[in-house]
């Protein structure tokens, strides 16, 4: 195995991804090589190092952070209140005019069972006239073109 | 339980278990406190409004290094600092620059500072993926995700990068043991 294959399984085991079975082959290997013994502690070395640069938390930025989360969660819950009022409102609007058109529908539905029976009406009286149109005598109407110009209509009783 | 109570109360597991990982990282990124502070308020707060949506979809401690890398991109892009992505030193050579006498520098510093002036000094995207993994203990795969790369490449880069700042500190380490 060459010094490549050797720091490149150390990574591995430091970034805790080399393969459990794989471990005791990477300590036989570090028992007999002295470099990579070496780069073994260097990296340990390098990985302390870093941990040690890690910050605390700003206590100033943790109190503006969580005051801003507080006021987003306040504004949150007036929306979700304000959404809920107009829910509301929204459904009894719609109550309402559901309501309203039941009405008017019914009230639409009595007029046109009036028109209908007008219209009845008026087609039998229609009728009724047809017939007494019919019952009068026939007239005859003759024209004669004179020089006084007259029409004579003369019924035949 | 209410829901507003449920939010408030995840939030809170969540940001105490966060908070310091991300805030190191971002600041290592950036090398500037405030705006590092107001990266951090503002990714929290977008986690807060949109948390029913981010529990549902995906991993939170990957959506939180996802937005705050997403917001040191674009600092540094308003700011115009040059991010090359794909000309980043993934070859072997490496290389290390020797004018820094370090005898000198072990009198001044201590590790930690040293190692903290070489984060600075290594390229963004390498140093990107150094802190993703030592402060955001993400696998390579997570680190992949985040950084919507191959994970070969990942693990390729956080050798050389290493490599580079094992070569710089390796005397203060050895001094140090």
């Amino acid at each position: 195995m060459n010094r490549k294959e050797i720091e490149s399984m150390i990574d591995l085991y430091f970034d805790g991804e080399l393969e459990k079975g794989r471990e005791p082959i990477l300590f036989t290997l570090l028992s007999q090589d002295v470099e990579g013994r070496d780069y073994f502690k260097k990296l340990n070395a390098l990985k302390s190092g870093v941990a040690d640069t890690m910050e605390i938390f700003p206590g100033k930025l943790d109190e503006k952070i969580l005051r801003s989360i507080g006021q987003l969660n306040e504004r949150q819950t007036t929306t979700f209140i304000n959404r809920k009022v107009f829910n509301a409102v929204t459904y009894a609007f719609t109550a309402i005019l559901l309501i309203l058109t039941i009405f008017f529908y019914s009230r639409a539905e009595d007029y046109k069972t009036q028109f209908a029976d007008l219209t009845r009406e008026v087609k039998q009286q229609n009728e009724k006239l047809e017939l007494l149109m019919n019952a009068l005598p026939t007239v005859e109407v003759t024209g004669a073109y004179l020089r006084t110009k007259q029409i004579i209509v003369k019924p035949t009783m | 339980m209410s829901e507003v109570t449920k939010n408030i109360v995840e939030f809170t597991l969540i940001y105490n278990q966060q908070k310091t990982k991300l805030y190191n990282y971002a600041c290592k990124m950036l090398s500037d406190t405030m705006m590092c502070e107001d990266i951090i308020q503002n990714v929290f707060e977008k986690f807060f409004e949109n948390m029913n949506s981010i529990r549902n979809s995906e991993r939170i401690d990957i959506w939180l290094y996802t937005a705050t890398r997403n917001a040191i991109y674009a600092y540094y892009r308003t700011k115009k600092i040059r991010v090359d992505q794909f000309n980043v030193m993934d070859t072997d050579e490496i290389e290390i620059d020797s004018s820094v006498k370090l005898e000198e520098e072990l009198e001044l510093k201590e590790l930690h500072e040293m190692v903290m002036n070489e984060l600075g000094k290594l390229d963004v995207e390498q140093r990107d993926v150094f802190l993703l993994k030592e402060y955001g203990d993400f696998s390579y795969k997570e680190i992949s995700e985040v950084m919507k790369i191959d994970e070969n490449l990942v693990k390729s880069r956080l050798y050389k990068t290493r490599q580079r700042l094992i070569a710089k500190l390796s005397k203060v380490i050895l001094n140090e043991r």
